[in-house]
């Protein structure tokens, strides 16, 4: 009864929120980038709130009880690092342009109304998917916790996204974000130590942990390599897997719509760069606490199933009451804030960037409303998806990921960094690492296909995108005022380079030193001295 | 025990180097070299 009402408060003060912003939003800007006034905590917020969903709190906690806790932490680096690499090399460029959405800015990088339509066609199906993992993951824990049937429970986790995103558009995704995102983060801290704690502490989490007779290695970097609850066949397999997923998630924090749109948001560049330093620093200090803890849940149940409900589990059975409240409700916070930020893009994506391009298709009445209706209907489409949908949470959201990793990765680096990519080489590039993703991956996660190590999907893919780059690029020469565009991204505005401003950002990134030096002691007491204690290591 | 060590150094390493990049990459972009 007390995790209803948690849920239930929590529920009713993102609406509140929601409904509050919204009646401030009048224009298309207010609507889709916040009238571009965002400060570093909204943003940061938004960025984290929008990355982390159940696919981390469900999918990858249960990897870590499942026993690779120390792979994801392998894999987290690179993923991290794609923040500060990303707003660098990318978004900062992607804000100077002063578009509304991601797909607008391949358009007008490339002078193609098509191009912009296709990006918009990859947010759609793309992001729907995820969108469907997402909200299946909500409803599964809330109709588990308290005990309704899952088309009622999706029905509330719906009502509750959309009502706030429908309304309020992105100042009210912003703002609830990252009221999401302080409960998540301090629940799943809490939550983890406490679990750590309750363990015995660390030395003694890690030495039971090190015994664990049916899930043999789950302390070792690798994992488990052995055995009938194996899911990788060797270290060097494990290792392929980490940094191969850890590029594509570099790629999807640095590239994807859901992640470099909060930039169009940011009040300047200088709130974006700083903005993307403490996303990663959060990032990376989270899923240390998400992982150890993750595994330690083993020692109080070693045959939690789906092995995705086993922080639930811990919330519900081993926490205490308040703590467990929090968690389960930073759990759906986290979920309800991604379904937020991919409702908005995809009903963004289909009013601004695909049905204007459609048979010269004309809003009638006014902009915000028209937007707001195409939400709805967009919404109305993924709840219908996802009650005849299979669940599968984990699976959907790393297919999604790779479909954007491959199909806007290559085409976004390269519309900034290169003068030869053309119309038709985006075009090509864009569509060919989509499709590439879409079957390849696609056949692997849910056709049981089995390739080895060298013709992985996620290389296929970047590789299918270059070379419909370099196809397409071939055959013509890059368009003029398309140049001129992107000459005019590279030259930063003169408010930009304020004194203040650069210090500030300059003060950021080189405090950001001491604390990833702090973030690796951490590591260092909570893993390192524990295993290194152990009599054999395994 | 030398790959746990190395993953908890690599842990911080790799934003560390990140941050550096992002260091250099703002001043050479807004730094007072690039002033009218």
């Amino acid at each position: 009864m007390i995790f209803l009402i948690g849920v239930a408060v929590s529920f009713v003060l993102y609406v509140a929120v929601g409904a509050l912003v919204g009646r401030r939003v009048k224009t298309q800007s207010d609507y889709f980038v916040a009238g571009r006034r965002a400060p570093t905590v909204l943003v940061t917020g938004s960025l984290v709130a929008s990355f982390l969903s159940t696919v981390a709190f469900m999918g990858e906690v249960g990897f870590a009880y499942d026993g690779y806790p120390i792979l994801m932490l392998v894999l987290t680096p690179l993923n991290a690092a794609g923040y500060v690499l990303g707003v660098m090399l990318f978004g900062r460029f992607l804000r100077r342009s002063e578009v509304l959405t991601v797909p607008e800015f391949f358009g007008k990088r490339f002078r193609s109304p098509g191009l912009q339509a296709l990006a918009g066609g990859t947010v759609v199906i793309g992001i729907g998917a995820y969108l469907i993992a997402v909200t299946q993951g909500a409803s599964l824990l809330l109709s588990d916790l308290v005990g309704v049937p899952h088309w009622a429970a999706l029905l509330v986790v719906w009502i509750a996204y959309t009502s706030f995103t429908f309304f309020s558009g992105s100042p009210g995704v912003l703002l609830t974000d990252t009221i999401m995102f302080f409960i998540f983060v301090l629940g799943g801290v809490a939550g983890m130590s406490y679990l750590l704690w309750r363990a015995g502490g660390p030395t003694t989490a890690v030495s039971k942990l090190a015994d664990l007779g049916d899930k043999p290695g789950i302390v070792s970097w690798h994992g488990i390599v052995t055995g009938p609850n194996a899911q990788m066949g060797s270290p060097a397999e494990a290792l392929v897997w980490a940094v191969t997923l850890g590029i594509v998630w570099m790629t999807i924090v640095a590239v994807s719509p859901w992640q470099t749109s909060r930039y169009l948001m940011a009040r300047n560049e200088h709130v974006s760069i700083r903005s993307g330093v403490l996303a990663m620093a959060v990032v990376l200090l989270l899923y240390v606490f998400l992982m150890l803890g993750g595994a330690s849940v083993n020692l109080f149940h070693t045959g939690i199933s789906p092995s995705e409900t086993a922080f639930i589990w811990a919330a519900r059975h081993v926490l205490p009451t308040g703590l467990g409240v929090l968690v389960v409700t930073g759990i759906l916070a986290a979920a309800l804030s991604s379904a937020s930020t991919f409702l908005s893009l995809i009903g963004f994506s289909v009013g601004h960037d695909i049905l204007p391009h459609l048979r010269q298709w004309k809003p009638a009445g006014s902009t915000v409303a028209m937007s707001r209706l195409v939400m709805l209907i967009t919404s109305l489409a993924v709840l219908m998806v996802t009650y005849v949908a299979p669940p599968a949470v984990l699976t959907i959201g790393y297919f999604a990921a790779t479909l954007f990793a491959a199909s806007w990765g290559p085409v976004a680096i390269l519309s900034i960094y290169s003068v030869r990519i053309t119309r038709r080489g985006a075009v090509g590039g864009m569509a060919a690492g989509f499709v590439t993703a879409f079957v390849l991956q696609g056949m692997v996660e849910f056709g049981g296909l089995s390739l080895p190590v060298w013709a992985n999907p996620v290389i296929l893919s970047f590789a299918a995108s270059l070379f419909g780059i370099v196809a397409g690029s071939l055959s013509e020469q890059p368009d003029p005022q398309a140049l001129s565009f992107r000459h005019a991204l590279l030259r930063p505005p003169a408010q930009e380079l304020e004194h203040v401003r650069v210090r500030t950002t300059l003060r950021f990134t080189a405090g950001a030193v001491p604390f990833f030096v702090g973030i690796s002691l951490l590591l260092s007491a909570l893993y390192f001295l524990p295993f290194a204690s152990l009599p054999t290591h395994t | 025990m030398a790959a746990a060590l190395a993953v908890v150094i690599y842990y911080g390493a790799v934003p560390l180097a990140v941050s550096v990049i992002a260091y250099v990459l703002v001043r050479r972009a807004y730094g007072r070299r690039r002033r009218p």
